[in-house]
Parts: C-alpha cells; sequence; structure tokens
C-alpha cells in the first residue's frame, strides 16, 4: 500500500491534538465515535491510522484489553508514544501492519483515514487491510469525509477547517482532490485528502470483506436533540464533514 | 478560541528564537520532537535538570504548525573531565579553551536533536544550528557543539548545519533477547556464561538478593549517598547534596514516573542500587550507588547494573538496555556492543578547525577501537569508516 500520502502529517502532530478540543470534535465526532463504539472493556482492538493516539488512549483507559496504534507517520507516532508512556501505558504503536496482527481484533478504528487513499486501487487495498485485521465476525467502524459534505470553502472555516476541492465545479468526483486545512491561534497546517463517493466506499469496503454496512450521522449525544445543541454547532450539524460506517467481517470464508 | 484567519499556503518559514526556560513550551509539544533512543532530551528529563540547576536557555525552531526543533543550552564544564571540552576534543587542534556553547541536557551521555522527521527535517535541523550560532556569536562564545551524539545522527546534524564531526566517546548497549538473561548466555561462549553465572552464585552466597521497586519508593538521602560514594570513588565532583538535589528535581518534574530501581540488600541493609529509566523500548542505567564501607566481593555491580536488568527489561517488552559509557571492557565482556558517540563542532570562524585533522582523528580511534573490542562494535562504526575515506 502507498503511503505517499502519510508523510504530510510529521509536521501536524500537535496541532491535529489540539484538534480534539475543538467544539466540531469535542462536543460532535468524539462523543458520536465513543456511543457508536460502545463498552470496550477486554476488547482488543487496533487504531488504524492513530495519529497522536487520542482514540487509543481513550480506548485502553476505558478498558480495552490489547491496544494497538498503527500510523505510518512518525512524526504522529513520536507524539503518539511519548504521550501514551504518561497517560495509558501498555498500548504498543507500530508503524507497519506485521503479518501476525492479522485476523486478531475484534475492532478497527480507522478515523479520518481513508481520505488519504488517493486512488481506487489505494483505497481498495486500505479497506482489504482494515478488515483483513478483524477476526471473524470483528467490527470496523470509520470516518472518510462525508460524501455529501458542503463544498463551499468557508463552510466550515467557523469550525477551524476549511475543507477546498481541487476543481470547485466538480467536488463530488470520486479521487478528486481535496484540501483539508486546520487553523486556530494563528496556528495552521494542511494537507492533500480524496473525495470518495458513498457507492465507492461501500464498493471498496465490501469488496474488502466487510458486511451489513451502516452509516451514521454523527450528532451531538450530549444533547437529547439537534436543537439543544449550542447554537454555534448547528451548521457543523447540518452538514458535518465526516460520517461513520460501520460494519463486520463476514464469518464464513469469501 | 481563534479560528481566523486562513492565511496564504506560502507561510511555509521557520521561526526560531530563544526562551528563558523549559516550562515556557508545551511538554507534550516537545516530547513529540523525542524519538525513542533520545531519553536525555525528554521534557521531564529537562525539567528535573532544571528544577535542580536551575533554568538555561532554550532554543526553538517553529514552524507553522507548531514547534519543529529544539534544544536546551549549558556551557559545559569548567574543569577537567567528560563535559570539558579541552578533553573531548583532545587529539584534534582547535580553540577548545575558548568558550563554546554546549547544546544539549546538561550532563547528558546522549544527545539528539528534538527535531521533527520528514520532508523538512534537515531544513529545520538547518535553522537550529543557524539560530545556535547566532546565539554564541552575540554572547562571545567561539562556537557551538553538540556532544555525545550517536554517530549517525552527528553526521545529520553537522551536515544540516556544516559542523564537523569529532569521534569523542563510545556507549554500550545489549540487544535484551525475549528470554532476558538466559537468552543472552546461550549465545556466550562458555567461559562468559561460568563467569557470570559463579559472579550471581556468589552475590547469593552471600546473602545478598535483589529487590525492584520504583525511585519514588527510595529515600534519596541514601540513595544520593550510595551514589556519591561511588562517583568520588571514580573522580566524580559532586557531593551528596548535589546528588540529592538532582533526585529532587527528578521527582519535581515527574521523571521519575518512569524510573526502575535494583537494590541489592543484605538482611534489611541496602548494599547497593542501579536507578534506570524505561523509555521508548529502552531502558537506560543512569547511576549506581554503592555502601563501600562493606567490603563484599558480591558483584553487586554486575548483578544490578547487566543480569538483573536484563530480566526486567525482558519482563517489561523493552528490547535495549544503555549501558553508558563508562568501564567498557567489563560491559563487552558480558555481550554488550559498543556504540560510536561523536561531537558536532561549529566555530564562529570556519578556519580554527581542520577538516582533515577531524578526520584523521576519527580515523585513529576508529582503528583504536577495532583493536580493543573486535567483534563487540555496532554497525554503525563501519560507517565511521566509509566517512573517514578521504575520498567520501
Ligand atoms: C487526520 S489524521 C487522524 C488521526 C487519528 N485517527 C485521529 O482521528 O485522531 C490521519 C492519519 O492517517 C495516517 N495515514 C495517512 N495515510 C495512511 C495510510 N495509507 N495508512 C494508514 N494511515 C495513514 C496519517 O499518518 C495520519 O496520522
Amino acid at each position: 500500500m502507498s503511503k505517499n500520502n502519510a508523510g504530510q502529517f510529521n509536521e501536524l502532530a500537535t496541532l491535529y491534538e489540539d484538534t480534539a478540543h475543538w467544539p466540531f470534535r469535542k462536543e460532535i465526532e468524539i462523543p458520536s465515535v465513543l456511543q457508536a463504539i460502545g463498552d470496550v472493556e477486554g476488547l482488543s482492538v487496533l487504531d488504524f491510522g492513530c495519529g497522536t493516539g487520542m482514540y487509543s488512549r481513550w480506548l485502553k483507559q476505558r478498558g480495552a484489553g490489547r491496544v494497538v496504534g498503527y500510523d505510518p507517520t512518525k512524526g504522529m507516532l513520536n507524539y503518539a508514544r511519548r504521550r501514551a508512556e504518561k497517560e495509558s501505558p501498555g498500548i504498543s504503536f507500530v508503524t507497519r501492519l506485521s503479518p501476525d496482527l492479522i485476523g486478531q481484533f475484534d475492532l478497527v478504528l480507522a478515523v479520518h483515514v481513508l481520505q488519504y487513499a488517493s486512488s481506487g486501487p489505494e483505497l481498495q487495498d486500505m479497506c482489504a487491510d482494515m478488515v483483513g485485521l478483524l477476526r471473524p465476525g470483528g467490527r470496523l467502524l470509520t470516518l472518510p469525509i462525508h460524501p455529501s459534505y458542503d463544498s463551499r470553502r468557508s463552510y466550515y472555516e467557523r469550525y477551524g477547517l476549511r475543507l477546498s476541492a481541487d476543481d470547485l465545479q466538480k467536488p463530488y468526483v470520486d479521487g478528486g482532490g481535496v484540501r483539508i486545512r486546520l487553523c486556530k491561534n494563528g496556528k495552521q497546517g494542511s494537507v492533500f485528502a480524496s473525495y470518495w463517493s458513498a457507492a465507492s466506499l461501500e464498493r471498496a469496503l465490501g469488496q474488502g470483506g466487510l458486511r451489513s454496512l451502516k452509516w451514521r450521522e454523527l450528532d451531538a449525544p450530549e444533547c437529547a436533540a439537534l436543537g439543544q445543541a449550542p447554537k454555534e454547532l448547528h451548521a457543523y450539524l447540518q452538514k458535518p464533514h465526516s460520517i461513520i460506517i460501520e460494519g463486520v467481517r463476514a464469518r464464513d470464508p469469501q | 478560541m481563534k479560528f481566523f484567519p486562513f492565511r496564504s499556503d506560502a507561510s511555509h518559514a521557520f521561526c526560531s528564537g530563544v526562551l528563558q526556560k523549559l516550562s515556557d513550551m508545551d511538554e507534550h509539544e516537545w516530547d513529540a520532537l523525542v524519538s525513542d533512543d533520545n531519553f536525555y532530551n525528554s521534557y521531564r528529563w529537562l525539567r528535573g535538570l532544571e528544577h535542580s540547576l536551575g533554568a538555561t536557555d532554550v532554543l526553538s525552531v517553529h514552524g507553522s504548525a507548531g514547534l519543529v526543533a529544539a534544544c536546551t543550552l549549558w556551557e559545559g564544564d569548567q574543569s577537567p573531565g567528560m563535559f570539558f571540552l579541552p578533553d573531548c576534543m583532545a587529539g584534534v587542534p582547535g580553540p577548545w579553551q575558548e568558550g563554546f556553547l554546549w547544546l544539549g541536557g546538561r550532563r547528558n551521555t546522549h544527545n539528539e536533536i528534538p527535531c521533527i522527521q520528514g520532508r523538512r527535517r534537515h531544513q529545520a535541523l538547518a535553522e537550529l544550528g543557524r539560530c545556535a550560532l547566532e546565539y554564541a556569536q552575540q554572547r562571545g562564545y567561539a562556537g557551538f557543539v553538540m556532544p555525545y551524539m550517536p554517530y549517525q545522527a552527528a553526521v545529520e546534524f553537522a551536515y544540516a548545519v556544516g559542523g564537523v564531526v569529532v569521534l569523542h566517546s563510545a556507549q554500550a548497549s545489549l540487544e535484551v533477547p525475549d528470554t532476558g538473561l538466559a537468552g543472552m548466555m546461550e549465545s556466550w561462549r562458555a567461559h562468559d556464561r561460568n563467569q557470570t553465572k559463579s559472579e550471581i552464585a556468589a552475590f547469593r552466597r552471600m546473602g545478598s538478593r535483589v529487590e525492584w521497586g520504583v525511585p519514588d519508593e527510595l529515600d534519596d538521602s541514601v540513595a544520593a549517598d550510595l551514589i556519591t560514594q561511588n562517583r568520588s570513588r571514580y573522580g566524580g565532583m559532586q557531593d551528596r547534596e548535589w546528588v540529592q538535589g538532582i533526585l529532587a528535581g527528578q521527582r519535581k518534574s515527574g521523571v521519575s514516573y518512569f524510573g526502575a530501581a535494583a537494590v541489592s540488600k543484605r538482611d534489611e541493609d541496602i548494599t547497593a542500587l542501579a536507578i534506570f529509566y524505561r523509555f521508548g523500548a529502552t531502558l537506560h542505567l543512569r547511576y549506581f550507588g554503592a555502601n563501600y564501607s562493606l567490603d563484599l566481593n558480591d558483584y553487586r555491580y554486575f548483578v544490578l547494573c547487566y543480569y538483573e536488568p536484563l530480566n526486567y527489561a525482558a519482563a517489561n517488552g523493552l528490547t535495549k538496555l544503555r549501558l553508558s559509557t563508562s568501564a567498557l571492557r567489563a560491559k563487552v565482556n558480558r555481550g554488550a556492543k559498543i556504540e560510536p558517540q561523536a561531537l558536532v563542532v561549529k566555530c564562529a570562524d570556519e578556519q580554527q578547525i581542520c577538516h582533515s585533522e577531524a578526520k584523521r582523528h576519527n580515523h585513529r580511534m576508529l582503528r583504536e577501537y577495532q583493536d580493543e573490542f573486535p567483534g563487540h562494535l555496532s554497525w554503525d562504526w563501519e560507517l565511521v569508516g566509509s566517512h573517514q575515506n578521504p575520498t567520501n
């Protein structure tokens, strides 16, 4: 699998970790993901494209058994290792997927990773890798760019995020380039990603061996109804830039 | 929280500066630049030094998304020893009696520059070097040095800053087999195996035993007393209060969280101790102390510093044991490999150091180590060899 897109994260660890405190992640994405994951007690979990390891630490602290964080970017993994050894020891962070990890996990989590596949075959490989790590019956939870994200450049800016499609006239073309920028208090970083349609994502995950696919919109689980969410989050909740796809690895041989 | 304004993508330049203390930096941001082997430049280790010995200036280089390179500064020692430049540079002509700026933690015996990985690493190192030289010149230093670097890291840094690499030391380390000491002994000759067995047997025969604990459980004054006894035996200048202050600083900075202490006891008396730090996949030996008024010939040094930690490391999933720079022969005899350590020097006046003299010196040192420790040198000595070839 090509990791061409991974290197662009080397300088972004601290800024990226910081996004966990930004309202669109803190109030919406993270609680939605955690709610979707449910109880992790004793589960073996692989955090695919773990970045700074924020989710890995959370999973370990909530009682997951074996936790492995995988990310090909050394700069991200350095952050992940240094922080986890202080706050959640016992997580193993790896820069490559060795064969002994295949079929070992109850849960594979892959948050904001699929968009870094820059071609159809790469997307296919990445999905096959994610699913292949699961034991039969294990669950995958992944969050790509929302197939119907709002393609107006300024739409997410108030949340510290700017998504700009290379071709503003045709933002929803499979494999089309999307520049993702993060900005807070003058610190800023940007990465190149790719757009994938719902059909392409479903196909790639299905071919990788994922079954019972479900799409879950992000919401603000702490608030009983969308209307009760803080006003400043409404625009994000109407058009979240990401979405959860969930499925299980088929039990029967393909 | 302020999410505006998004600037243009042209803002990729670095911006460097000097801070008066490490606590002005964010711990996690700093440590994101610290690789597994670079424990002595990790935030908590350096903060411990700051607590005990006072703050020093810090050089930092930022990119648009945050810190990309940084290091603390000091002045080396002014009297002979491991951190006295004329001693480190013995054999290489140059202005070493003059004041130089030292990069890295105070009295560190392993240094790498905390720096980002990836495409812009070289540029970030170069900018840090530029900033260090400017700092040195403004304050009247003759240049800067970073000592005790792994050879490859030194070559990389020297290349980025236009400095010179000078070999000046070597460090012993052991790859830890999954099965610990037993696995290590399997790879030894019968003579070495028997020697180790008899040393461990002698230790037990004398009624000694080992207990592992965390440094926080130790009485600092007892630990400092034993460590000082050992240091003064080998020419160390620091007194007990100094060592005690260092341990107190470590407690305060939280670095003792990474610590592990092996204590040898006879009945309830502590006869010796060794203090290690776990970091990444490595166990670093930092202090050994012993009560030399007990005239025990029980090999407590070897038991505490080699044999026991191999088992401890294996049991805790650690794959490397780093054993510092002294007594290399004894370490080699017990399975250690010797790694070259180099200093990077950059003089304000380029003419003051002769590159070919430095190469000759490095080559000489390579040959000495090859003669003295054949079969026990780590792979990076081969790099030393290839770099000293006049055609390179
Ligand atoms: C936006 S970050 C997300 C980090 C983390 N999942 C989180 O949500 O906090 C994306 C991560 O995906 C990683 N990545 C990029 N390409 C990848 C690939 N082909 N395989 C695995 N990870 C990849 C990057 O190194 C980066 O750390």
